[in-house]
């Protein structure tokens, strides 16, 4: 009886794969669809620092958060937008949900979502500061993303930063992690940590792990989280080392915990030690036996708050706190796991860098280091095939670019499909304030699809997304301007509106982009590629190139 | 049916545009008038309310937003008169929209309402959530007084301009400081100062005429939290063209000036940030100042999104 329900439910599973397969190659292998929706078309505010949450069950619905003004929108100050997609990200609605009362019409920021296990409940945390509330961490949750009020409190908790949430099965439960920089009372610099609870609403009390151990010399500025089906659950943090002297330049370590018991172990997230060892080398060791394994030590960070490089890093901001960490679904044991994170390097302003243990964290190697470039995440799908995203900054003679790349691999990043996501220019006249593009985008998979969410700027020209570009706002492609919701006159000008950062999703299936065949034909053949549009400065036009921004097997 | 500006209307706003660059007497005093208690609470309503508009039910327990199901709690509507518009939207008059209402008794298909509401789900077509409603043979004279009386926009307008010393039309750039959040939100918690409570930052306004950039600038003060929350600074200075209500700095605390000294003129508030559209109303307020009272508005004005009626 088992074995016949479990031969039919592979049946169905099969089926569905099949269809969800077809359903991709029928569609295109990439797309990176403009978030604004069409209604919302006049908008012109900046949209940096976006977050996606994948529900676990319904193929169909995402919902997703940037930096969202709701003034005049949503209830006056009152009430802040997320966005929700009903048919896997092809299009998008704003709809008014986050709780935000008080000061003068600000975003929320640092949003992050996430839907619970089951995909009953969709959880929000994000920072909003109130009279006497200062850098809030606030927790809301609904069952009902669509409702027409706003999501309901669970928590708040006073001076956080940089806040991660994790929403994990505990036996038909949602297990809710919210990781950050819990700024102490005291000023003592251990300010990682995780809140957690079961079930949580209005007045359930969090449990409160610290994850920092050691003494170090500044505060940790985040903590990200990932959990393996196993009932492993990682979290990365960094920290300043208190034994090199931090005046002029910031320091940083890069530290991974673990725990194996969904949190919950009589001592939660020192699964993972330093194994002891002599003090080498002598200035930043690694091996004093506590819990949490450093990856990288006292790796140089060019803090800049302000964005006062200016296009030498392309209008960007850089704050320690770029960080990913993410499991491989493939491996039984949760032992496999990714880490990236962001530093310094020489003449690089910013580099990013993914590193991969195979034994659960206690040993680390270095797989890839990008320079010039910024907001890393990484994500494993269920081939075992590492996903990672990041934009880099392109020196061009016109206009610096931020380029969004996502590479994908099976073999450790020796070999990788490279996809150019978007190619935007990083103009002066965009930053209003900052974030720019924001610290922050996300990378996630379901099944052996990687899906994702980053900030760029908006201006429409289809030479800027060699992958395509779907846009839902009113734009013309071929003049590359931004349209009025409405037509004013029938002139392009007239409609024009201005251009800003916004958020864009994409959704990279499993097979090789249609496009490639001919590519590979035209290479082989020593022929020009077939016709296609024109390419930014930054990228030549040749077919092999053309074949690295498509993503295309080499 | 709303007229919809055309090149004409864009001719006069632009040719009054060009006309004020004006000094604005610092002591007039409107004269404001109290009004029926039933007209004043739904003045209260559109100010408050994010969406404000006239609108023929078209069906009950129906929906015209993708992914909301129609229920017992939702209608479609088609607005012909939009009164409260998002910047992000503008006008939606003549639109599908679906309203969530808390109940449907009293409603049917082919009636006139106004409709007070805030934000619910904008995609391909909006959705909003009442507040409250009225139905249009009764609120619709009302409003109009509201909108045209003494206690409308023309009536905050001049209440306004009483302590502004400059409106310009021109264009915002912040281009020597950029603020960031998370160093603003500390100074706003932490510096409890009467008066402007939120940190100073230095901009220049380029003035221009008729859209086109003139040699001169003004630097001012602007309180940094608007950078963030007015959408019409957060449009890329070269795609600006406002009209900036301009106060002295006088009694601001120096101190809350984040990058280099006090300049002598500062815009406040939201209000003080105006699209040119604007400029034709502003224009006629200012022209009534030196008798501190206003005139009367045009007969034929349909109030649309705030536009001040000229």
């Amino acid at each position: 009886m088992w074995r016949v329900a479990a031969v039919r439910r592979r049946t169905i599973v099969r089926g569905v794969t099949a269809l969800v397969v077809v359903a991709d190659v029928l569609h295109g292998q990439v797309r990176v669809v403009n978030m604004i929706p069409p209604m919302f078309g006049n908008e012109t505010t900046w949209n940096p620092e976006p977050s996606i949450a994948v529900h676990p069950t319904d193929r169909g619905l995402l919902a997703a958060s940037a930096f969202l003004l709701g003034t005049d929108v949503c209830e006056g100050t009152a009430v802040s937008p997320i966005l929700v997609s009903r048919d896997t990200g092809a299009t998008w609605s704003i709809v008014c949900a986050l709780p935000t009362p008080g000061l003068a019409g600000m975003p929320p920021s640092d949003v992050v979502l996430r839907w619970g296990t089951r995909g009953r409940r969709l959880y929000a945390a994000f920072i909003w500061s109130l009279p006497d509330h200062p850098q809030s961490l606030q927790l809301f949750s609904t069952d009902d993303v669509f409702a027409p009020h706003p999501m309901q409190f669970v928590m708040g908790h006073d001076l956080v930063d940089q806040p991660d949430l994790l929403v994990i099965d505990r036996k038909g439960h949602d297990r809710v992690m919210v990781s950050g920089s819990y700024k102490n009372a005291d000023s003592t610099p251990q300010t990682a940590a995780i809140l957690w609870a079961d079930d949580p609403k209005r007045g359930t009390a969090f449990t409160r792990i610290g994850l920092e151990h050691r003494v170090i010399g500044g505060q940790n500025f985040a903590v990200r989280l990932a959990a393996h089906p196993s009932g492993r659950v990682y979290a990365m943090y960094d920290a300043v080392p208190a034994v090199l002297d931090t005046s002029n330049t910031t320091f940083l370590d890069f530290v991974v915990a673990r725990d194996d018991l969904l949190g919950a172990s009589k001592n939660p997230f020192e699964a993972l030690r330093e194994q002891p060892r002599p003090s080498t080398p002598p200035i930043c060791p690694i091996g004093d036996g506590l819990p949490g394994v450093r990856v990288v030590r006292c790796r140089p960070f060019a803090y800049d708050a302000f964005g006062a490089s200016g296009n030498a890093f392309g209008f960007q901001r850089r704050l320690p706190v770029l960080m990913s960490v993410a499991t491989d679904p493939t491996d039984r044991r949760g032992n496999t796991v990714y880490v990236a994170w962001a530093d310094s390097s020489g003449a690089d302003h910013q580099r990013v860098t993914v590193a991969k243990s195979s034994d659960g964290g206690q040993r680390w190697g270095l797989l890839l280091s990008i320079p010039n470039a910024t907001n890393p995440s990484v994500a494993v799908d269920n081939l075992g095939r590492l996903g990672f995203l990041f934009q880099q900054l392109a020196i061009d003679s016109t206009a610096n670019r931020w380029v969004t790349r996502l590479l994908v691999s099976r073999d450790n990043m020796k070999h990788a499909r490279e996809y150019v996501l978007a190619s935007t220019p990083a103009l002066a006249a965009l930053v209003r304030v900052q974030p720019y593009i924001g610290d922050w985008v996300e990378l996630h998979t379901r099944g052996s699809e990687f899906l994702g969410v980053f900030s760029a700027a908006n201006i429409p020209d289809s030479t800027n997304f060699p992958n395509g570009i779907v846009y839902q706002r009113r734009v013309s492609l071929k003049s590359g301007r931004l349209l009025a919701r409405q037509p004013v006159d029938s002139s392009v000008s007239g409609n024009q509106i201005a251009p800003s950062i916004d958020p864009f999703f994409f959704r990279v299936g499993p097979a090789e982009s249609p496009g490639c065949a001919s590519l590979r034909r035209a290479v082989r053949a020593g022929t020009a590629p077939p016709p296609l549009t024109a390419l930014p400065h930054e990228i030549s036009d040749s077919a092999t190139r053309r074949m690295t921004q498509l993503g295309c097997d080499r | 049916m709303i007229k919809r500006p055309g090149r004409a209307w864009n001719a006069v706003v632009h040719a009054c545009a060009c006309a004020i660059v004006v000094a604005v007497p610092s002591l007039v005093h409107a004269q404001l008038i109290t009004i029926d208690p039933m007209a004043d609470s739904l003045g209260k309503l559109r100010r408050t309310s994010t969406f404000a508009f006239q609108a023929r039910i078209d069906s009950l327990h129906a929906s015209t937003v993708k992914g909301i199901a129609a229920s017992s709690h939702t209608i479609a509507v088609t607005p012909s008169a939009s009164l409260q518009c998002p910047h992000a939207v503008g006008v939606y008059s003549n639109e599908p929209v679906t309203v969530y209402v808390a109940d449907t008794t009293g409603l049917a298909p082919q009636q006139e309402w106004w409709f007070f509401a805030s934000g619910w789900i904008i995609g391909d077509h909006l959705g909003v959530r009442s507040v409250a409603r009225f139905r249009a043979s009764y609120a619709d004279s009302l409003l109009k007084k509201d909108f045209l009386g003494p206690n409308g926009p023309r009536a905050q307008l001049l209440h306004h301009l009483e302590d502004t010393v400059f409106v310009v039309t021109g264009r915002l750039a912040i281009d020597s400081v950029r603020p960031n959040i998370a160093a603003a939100i500390p100074r706003i918690i932490n510096q409890r100062v009467s008066g402007i409570s939120l940190p100073l930052t230095i901009g220049t306004v380029m003035l221009t005429q008729g859209g086109i950039s003139l040699d001169s600038t003004i630097n001012i003060a602007v309180p940094a939290a608007l950078l963030l929350s007015v959408p019409l600074l957060q449009v890329a200075d070269a795609y600006q063209h406002l009209l900036f209500l301009l106060h002295v700095t006088l009694n601001e605390p120096g101190d809350l000036v984040i990058n280099g000294p006090k300049p002598l003129f500062m815009i406040r508030s939201a209000d003080d940030v105006l699209p040119i559209a604007d400029s034709a109303g502003v224009a006629s307020v200012i022209a009534q100042l030196p008798k501190g009272r206003l005139g009367e508005p045009p007969k034929d004005f349909v109030p649309q999104c705030g536009v001040l009626p000229p």
